[in-house]
């Protein structure tokens, strides 16, 4: 069990650092102006920063502009890139101060989209529904956390960041990192208890 | 209720409870991953909290819509085309930009002596370098710097290619320059066969107009 385990990280590993070398290949094709790299590059982030904008801002309106924002720096910068970090996490830390700097500017509601990556087709079994019914009161109850801790929950459980990379995203100590998961664990388990508890 | 607070104050209980969600996503390595399971195996409140993190994890992938980037690419190309116009520009401005940043202490004290050497190259080239090549009118008494006459022909348009040849070939002329504003070529052939040439062009139907470039006794 153990020893498949290990074979399974390692292939993982493997899998990433070939990943991880495109992605280089690719900035340091767009550092000299290539624009063919820059949409392959932009291609390949797109569904991950989306999805990560999405979750951090709660704001459909803004997810698209900060992401382009994001990637006009990636294109204006990418002659700075210098390999200390993974591209993602470079790209990723470029997405989350832009994100918060919109943030800051705006004064406008969350949105709450209870159906937001549902499928009700999908929703007959009752383990789907209780799935589906979790999802429902986990993305309202994200609603309701501060931006970075909504951030740390997505990268660590949607992006498969290790803490250590969070920290370098989000431009913090490690521990910074570590307390804003602790308290974003315990209120959302709080919302959900008290939740479900309605819901049953 | 004292026990429980007692095993929250627990320093191992609580590195282990911090690093569960990256126990739960498998990027904890080394010390902190063997701190981890060794913690799990005596721990029943971390192993419930184990539990509900791998549903929340579950729970918040949830289920995902692809969405096609071409629509949001394109506006962002379009930003770039507008506001910078280097989009898909050469690379030699952005590789010489990397190199003056990169580039030894020295290097622009190098530059700005090779720019001095080439400055004085071309002054010393423009004051006391080869004279200038003379201007030739079409009357000047010698036209030809390499002992070779030159004439000046308007053939027919109506003239074919191979008639052109052939009118060439009969007078050993090859054509230098031409056709000018009024269709004229400038024929050039050794002098002691220009008179003869001259007659034989003027003999042919497929001639309009010949003449020698420069002032001549048969003109």
């Amino acid at each position: 069990m153990a020893g498949k385990q290990t074979t399974e990280l390692e292939a993982k590993e493997e899998g990433r650092s070939a990943a991880q070398q495109d992605e280089i290949a690719l900035v340091g094709r767009v550092a000299s102006g290539d624009a063919q790299a820059f949409e392959a590059l932009y291609r390949c982030f797109y569904p991950r920063l989306r999805r990560f904008l999405e979750r951090m801002m709660r704001r459909p309106q803004l997810v698209e502009e900060i992401l382009n924002d994001t990637m006009l720096v990636v294109w204006r910068k990418a002659h700075t890139y210098n390999l200390r970090s993974k591209v993602s996490t470079w790209i990723f830390a470029i997405a989350f101060r832009r994100a918060l700097k919109a943030l800051s500017r705006v004064d406008d509601p969350v949105v709450f989209d209870a159906e937001e990556g549902t499928n009700p087709a999908n929703s007959g079994p009752e383990g789907e529904l209780m799935a589906h019914q979790l999802r429902r009161l986990l993305s309202h109850a994200m609603t309701s956390l501060p931006a970075e801790q909504r951030a740390v929950i997505e990268l660590t459980y949607y992006q498969g960041c290790a803490y250590r990379e969070i920290a370098e995203i989000m431009g913090c100590p490690i521990d910074t990192v570590k307390t804003r998961m602790f308290h974003a664990r315990r209120k959302l388990r709080a919302l959900l208890a008290s939740r479900m508890e309605d819901v049953l | 209720m004292s026990g429980q607070i007692l095993r929250f104050r627990d320093p191992v209980h609580q590195a282990a409870e911090e690093l569960l969600p990256w126990f739960v996503n498998g990027t904890l390595e080394g010390k902190e991953l063997a701190l981890v399971e060794r913690h799990l195996g005596e721990c029943v409140r971390c192993q419930h909290e184990l539990d509900l993190l791998r549903e929340l994890q579950v729970a918040y992938a949830g289920s995902e819509i692809a969405t096609d980037p071409t629509e949001s690419f394109n506006k962002l190309r379009h930003q770039i085309a507008k506001s910078r116009p280097q989009w898909g520009r050469s690379s030699l401005l952005r590789a010489s930009g990397r190199f003056w940043q990169h580039a030894p202490i020295w290097a622009p004290w190098a530059a700005v002596a090779e720019l001095a050497v080439i400055v004085v190259l071309g002054a010393l080239l423009v004051l006391g370098g080869e004279p200038a090549v003379p201007y030739r009118t079409l009357g000047a008494t010698d036209p030809s710097p390499h002992g070779l006459a030159q004439l000046v022909v308007v053939f027919d348009p109506r003239i074919t290619e191979a008639e052109l040849r052939q009118i060439l070939r009969a007078t050993g002329a090859r054509i230098v320059d031409g056709p000018t504003s009024a269709d004229g070529y400038v024929l050039e052939l050794p002098v002691d066969r220009q008179a003869s040439a001259l007659e034989a062009l003027r003999a042919q139907r497929a001639v309009v107009l010949a003449e020698r470039l420069g002032p001549g006794k048969n003109r």
